[in-house]
């Protein structure tokens, strides 16, 4: 009834370079826990570069990459995988995180918190240094070769209290924080990723620099980077900058009427 | 003071006598009446004999009659306005009767707010002549008459925003005191930007909204470029030359504040250039052409330059007022005093630079700047006693001005009925934790109780049995096999029964999240309570066995300022000693300001990511608090609320001891959201039951 599932490792291997940016000490931090065989947790908001990151990491040490984007029916049998009927009798399917621990490549699970509960706990044995995957379906207990890596990504901002992640779950990992970069560096980014010139680039940033003190005074989250290079994609095929700041960001981050003529006001003053 | 504020305060005054009176914006005459009652004539012609003076001659029985027919608040107004006016200049208090009652029932409150500023701001500065004109076109204050004004009240949201959001910590804007020298006075003293209460100089709406925002600026510009750092300097400087000096300081840190707009703001800035042809000004552009500006010192150092040259600079429409007071006040409270490094030529070098040098305070600088940047506001906020200019209401001004930093304090809207809009930030709501000890846990009753026990069991226990497996799905976490064989022993072929062939362990996916709200208004005092406290109990005791999260708050308050919210158990906390203790030390408290709550408690349940939120609210009665949260002020502020929590996809109950409720209930929730009460005894087992319903 079991097969052994490997995979075409190919079409999980990033191929050209992805542009990243370090904005600190990230590339250092993540090698390590590598090579010492430790799961990373990132940290940070929407959009302020936690996939990149992982699609340059697997790119930098020539891993696959399986993401699994969480949600919150995600079941334990998601992950690992299940029993499908298939001309009459069942087959055994690998779920990804089973099909990344057979083939030590990274599995970035994002947004883990999303998750159902139980399914937490199945990476546990996972993220210590026992580093096995039970699957309790198929009576077996799989040994992660130390090309496998588990990273998950999380957002502290807008997550309730409710769904915070437990602590035993938390203490398994190295944590590293994505905050938004600095401004140049970001400036850096946005002209890269969108070709604009880098006075504007420079204007936009101090825009999300605004909205980001806005948080919790009518604004959930500040515009992010990956907002800054769709306006500035905008702008760089002939939008007005008012107008691609409007469609780009401030329409995008509220709907409340007054925090968007808000926004507008400040779109106004800076452009 | 925050304009907003200042009007929230200005509300609490009148809405001691009535609260149809104060809209934010105020409101034509014809819908004020209603519910207050005016003066007599008679009362109305002794108080105007009392201000105008017996026997003077005046028809003061004609201007009584007339205003008679006003609403109380507006009587009150006519009458300290006339004091007012009367101080200054009789002649004028009367043109002002003779026309104040027609002049205000067509007016908004704001309009003739403006109206009687702008006359008091002619006589002030001796223009009596335009007073009189002032009195006379009082329709052009009128909504028709006066498109062009912008308000400061309109833009205060939106510019202290944006102030925010540059600033980084909460610089409110409140209007500027009358001043006779210009109307467009505005000032900072670093923690509150001081503007006009409204501008008409520009005979167009675009151009004094610009202006506005203008002004706004230069006081940011005030305090980001530093200007105050100047103040030793100018003291100095006007002490030998005279005010002449300070004028031709602010003409050039005002050029100095544009060069600053200009780098950083540049949208603003084309704006500012757009008021710089409509005021027809010819601007020194290259003034600053190669100057350092980053300091204040620059500015001094050309003001020392030009003094003694034929130079003129323009005032320019938006050029703000440098206040020595106030300046001094900010350089005082920063601690530091800096050297003038480019000193006045007249003033004697050594001695100031040795002053500075042996000055201990300047090594606290890069201590309070830390502390500035770091706190943003503890150090800089808290104005030190005494020196508000505005003194009437600091303990409220204090709140306002720290309103978003300090923590367990919460603003909430609040809608009002008769002006049809919501009032932001209306009501100020703090978390308290009932600290109290508990003189007995013991409960009175125990063989009933264990009986309402056991049947709230029994009616869970139903709950999570119902539906541990659901078989024959599509998708599912195990194969149904017996799904499977009978689809295989199916004489039909059907394919569609090979579909549904497993099974979904649902025993997670009761997914309930439930927030109790519990009312304790003084009105539930004595055998409510303890019932209230007792189902409460059995509650949380059965629902710990669920799975399901709960919290239980309660609420009260007084007045919109002191709102209150007993947290008794919070979502992520577990059923333990300590909370058992909480929930019998819920006690009575003072009234039930509802809306606010339910705002509140919606906001908490909301974060929560249950599919189900139940939002259930306890209570003895209608919506009641001081400062006139009751009738039907009360019923649709609280229905508005429940209708938000709605919007947020929850689902709101209430459950009422209140015979009368079925009065406004179904008003104010829809049908079947809601339930009476008639044996309380029966309390626990009806939550349970409704429990039950709600969430299956
Ligand atoms: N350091 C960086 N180097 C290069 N590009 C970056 C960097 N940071 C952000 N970006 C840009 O931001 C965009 C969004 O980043 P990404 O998709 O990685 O966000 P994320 O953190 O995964 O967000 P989410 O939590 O919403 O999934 C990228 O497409 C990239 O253009
Ligand atoms: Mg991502």
């Amino acid at each position: 009834m079991t097969s052994e599932n490997t995979i075409d490792n190919s079409k999980y291997f990033i191929k050209d370079e992805p542009y990243y940016l370090p904005t600190g000490n990230e590339v250092e931090i993540f090698n390590t826990a590598l090579a010492e065989n430790i799961p990373v947790l990132l940290k940070g908001p929407t959009g302020c570069g936690k996939t990149r990151f992982m699609e340059y990491m697997s790119w930098y040490t020539k891993r696959p990459l399986i993401t699994v984007s969480c949600h919150d029916d995600l079941t334990t049998a998601d992950l690992v995988g299940r029993y499908l009927i298939q001309n009459d009798t069942t087959v055994w399917q690998d779920g990804p995180l089973t099909t990344a621990v057979r083939n030590g490549c990274i599995c970035y699970l994002d947004e883990i918190v999303e998750a159902r509960k139980d399914t937490t706990v199945v990476i546990h044995p996972l993220c210590d240094d026992r580093r096995i995957l039970p699957i309790e379906k198929l009576g077996q207990l799989i040994q992660a070769p130390p090309d496998f890596c588990l990273t998950m990504s999380y957002n502290p901002g807008y997550q309730s209290a409710v769904k915070d992640l437990k602590p035993s779950t938390r203490q398994r990992f190295i944590s590293i924080d994505f905050s938004y970069p600095a401004a140049d560096v970001e400036a850096k980014i946005v002209n890269q990723e969108a070709s604009l010139d880098m006075a504007a680039c420079e204007r936009l940033v101090k825009l999300a620099e605004m909205t980001r003190n806005l948080v919790g005074n009518g604004l959930d989250e500040g515009a992010s980077t990956r907002l800054l290079v769709h306006t500035a994609k905008l702008i760089n095929r002939g939008f007005e900058p008012k107008m691609a700041c409007r469609c780009g960001i401030a329409d995008v981050l509220t709907d409340d009427p007054e925090t968007v003529t808000l926004l507008h006001e400040m779109i106004e003053t800076l452009f | 003071m925050g304009l907003f504020s200042g009007l929230l305060e200005k509300f609490d005054q009148f809405s001691k006598r009535s609260w149809s009176y104060s809209r934010k914006s105020g409101s034509l005459e014809s819908r004020q009446t209603g519910s207050s009652g005016g003066m007599s004539t008679n009362e109305l012609l002794i108080r105007l004999e009392l201000i105008m003076g017996q026997g003077s001659g005046l028809p003061l029985m004609d201007y009584s009659n007339e205003i008679a027919k006003l609403s109380h608040p507006l009587q009150l107004f006519i009458f300290s306005e006339t004091t007012e006016l009367s101080e200054l200049s009789y002649e004028h208090a009367n043109e002002f009767l003779q026309v104040a009652s027609t002049a205000l029932t067509e007016m908004e409150q704001r309009q003739y707010e403006r109206w009687l500023l702008e006359i008091k701001q002619a006589l002030i500065t001796g223009n009596d002549a335009d007073a009189s004109e002032h009195i006379k076109n009082h329709s052009s204050y009128t909504s028709e008459g006066d498109s062009n004004t912008v308000y400061l009240s309109d833009l205060t949201y939106t510019l202290e925003k944006l102030v925010y959001s540059i600033h980084k910590a909460e610089l409110p804007l409140a209007e500027a005191e009358l001043s006779s020298k210009s109307p467009l006075m505005s000032y900072t003293n670093n923690e509150v930007l001081y503007l006009p209460t409204s501008i008409s100089h520009f005979d167009n709406y675009e151009d004094n909204h610009r202006l506005y925002k203008a002004l706004t600026f230069q006081l940011l510009g005030q305090i980001q470029c530093e200007s105050a750092d100047a103040i030793g300097t100018l003291n100095e400087g006007i002490r030998h030359h005279g005010e002449k000096y300070l004028s031709f300081f602010s003409r050039i840190e005002t050029l100095r504040i544009d060069q600053y707009i200009k780098h950083s703001f540049p949208g603003l800035w084309r704006d500012i250039e757009l008021l710089h042809e409509s005021a027809k000004i010819d601007y020194p552009s290259d003034f600053f052409a190669s100057a350092n500006l980053d300091s204040v010192q620059t500015s001094l150092h050309l003001t020392a330059t030009l003094l003694e040259s034929t130079v003129n600079l323009p005032k320019l429409v938006y050029q703000s007022s440098f206040q020595l007071d106030l300046m001094a006040h900010v350089q005082k409270l920063t601690g530091e005093r800096k050297a003038p490094l480019i000193l006045n030529p007249t003033t004697d070098v050594d001695d100031e630079i040795l002053d500075t040098l042996g000055d201990p305070r300047k090594a606290d600088r890069g201590y309070l700047r830390s502390l500035k940047d770091s706190k943003g506001d503890s150090v800089l906020k808290s104005p030190p006693p005494g020196w508000i200019p505005d003194s009437s209401g600091g303990a409220e001004e204090e709140q306002h001005t720290t309103k978003h930093h300090e923590k367990g304090v919460f603003y909430y809207r609040e809608w009002d009925t008769s002006l049809k809009k919501y009032r932001k930030d209306w009501c100020r709501l703090r978390e308290t934790i009932d600290t109290d000890v508990v003189e007995s846990m013991d409960v009175e009753n125990m063989e009933a109780l264990r009986h309402a026990e056991h049947r709230i069991r029994k009616t869970f226990d139903q709950l999570v049995n119902d539906q541990k497996f659901m078989r024959g799905q599509s998708d599912g976490d195990e194969i149904d096999i017996d799904a499977w064989v009978s689809a295989r022993s199916s004489k039909s072929k059907d394919t569609d029964d090979y579909q549904n062939v497993y099974i979904r362990n649902n025993t997670n996916n009761r997914d309930v999240a439930i927030m109790f709200a519990v009312d304790l208004s003084g009105s539930t005092a004595g055998w409510k309570n303890s019932m209230i406290k007792q189902s409460t109990w059995l509650l949380c005791k059965t629902l710990a066995r669920m799975g399901d999260q709960y919290a239980v708050y309660g609420f009260s308050g007084s007045g919109r300022s002191n709102c209150q919210v007993y947290p008794v158990k919070t979502f992520n906390e577990s059923y333990t000693k300590s909370v058992k203790s909480r929930i019998f030390s819920m006690k009575p408290h003072q009234y039930t300001r509802m809306g606010v709550a339910i705002r509140h408690l919606s906001m908490l349940l909301g974060k929560t990511t249950a599919k189900t939120r139940i939002l259930f609210v306890l209570t003895d009665g209608r919506p009641d608090d001081v400062d006139s949260y009751r009738g039907q002020y009360g019923v649709e502020d609280t229905r508005l609320a429940l209708n938000e929590a709605k919007a947020l996809s929850l689902k709101p109950f209430v459950l009422t001891f209140d015979k009368e409720g079925m009065d406004y209930l179904p008003y104010m929730l829809g049908s079947s959201r809601y339930q009476l009460i008639t044996d309380i005894s029966q309390l626990p087992i009806q939550i349970s039951t409704i429990y039950k319903q709600l969430t299956t």
